[in-house]
């Protein structure tokens, strides 16, 4: 009786040849002339601490010209410097933000539009 | 002597020539048997590797790593080029002509390849004919272990019952 280990031996038997016939049926390329190709076509590679050294360089220049552009300091006598209390509760107009136990600084222009009964913000950024 | 394997220091050019034909019939049967296409693939895997986009760390051995390499630059290019897209993506649905002609001798061995689904020809043809365990089968074709398996037992399976087939 033909066992399962025998049949699996004579189908890869069978398909060794029938691979090894069509790829007889097709001449091999030879292979020096192909790594020759390969080395001619090849590109130079960048080694990777050049990429470190350029992306250093560029991230120094960045800096430099953010620190150019950044605005001056705002003029001390423009800004309202609040400190809300501990158990003062303070809620943004959006009434989304609740600050409590915080010191908030905010950048405000009119400072005649604070009043502090309602504690009323105009404008605010 | 410079041999351009210099960011694959683990390849020898020996050890590549004596793998070359082996490779190039795994790149033959990506390409459906097309000369002009299996060579590009090689000709691209041979670039790869010299550009050091493929290394070889000797995780596995070097005929599977090299297995492993054509069978993605064939996939790139399959992807990437129109030509190779058309071409691979025709044999990869249906054998080649010649090989269901059985001008390659098994007719009948032919016509029951053609029915397989591409992926169990793939590992069909490195089992039986590449001679690799189907671990070394998984890391080439990229696919884990269990479902290499799967695919070896259903392609043989069908492959019985379609020449067994009266």
């Amino acid at each position: 009786m033909t066992t399962d280990d025998e049949l699996e031996e004579r189908l890869r038997a069978r398909l060794q040849d029938h691979f090894e016939g069509a790829v007889a049926h097709h001449a091999t390329p030879p292979f020096e002339a192909m790594l020759a190709n390969a080395n001619a076509s090849a590109k130079p590679r960048v080694r990777r601490w050049r990429y470190a050294a350029i992306g250093a360089i560029a991230a120094s220049l960045a800096a430099t010209v953010l620190v150019q552009l950044w605005p001056a300091q705002p003029d001390p006598e423009s800004l309202l410097i609040a400190e809300l209390s501990a158990t003062t509760y303070w809620t943004a107009p959006s009434d989304r933000w609740p600050i409590r136990r915080s010191t908030v600084y905010l950048g405000l222009p009119q400072i005649d539009d604070i009043n502090d009964e309602s504690f009323e913000v105009q404008r605010w950024f | 002597m410079d041999d351009g394997l210099e960011h694959n220091p683990l390849v020898s050019r020996a050890a590549l020539a004596a793998l070359h034909r082996a490779a190039y019939a795994w790149a033959l049967s990506l390409t459906g048997y097309d000369p002009a296409a299996a060579a590009d693939v090689m000709q691209q895997s041979y670039l790869v590797i010299v550009e050091g986009r493929a290394r070889f760390a000797a995780r596995s051995s070097l005929k599977t790593w090299l297995f492993g390499v054509v069978h993605n630059t064939a996939r790139r290019m399959h992807r990437s080029n129109r030509r190779e897209l058309a071409l691979v993506a025709r044999f990869a649905a249906e054998p080649s002509e010649t090989e269901a002609n059985g001008v390659h001798g098994d007719a009948s061995l032919s016509a029951a390849l053609a029915t397989l689904p591409r992926r169990q020809r793939d590992v069909l043809e490195l089992v039986a004919y590449a001679e690799f365990t189907l671990e070394e089968v998984a890391e080439v074709l990229g696919i884990s272990l269990g479902s290499t398996r799967t695919h070896y037992h259903r392609a043989k399976l069908a492959l019985r019952e379609r020449l067994e087939a009266p």
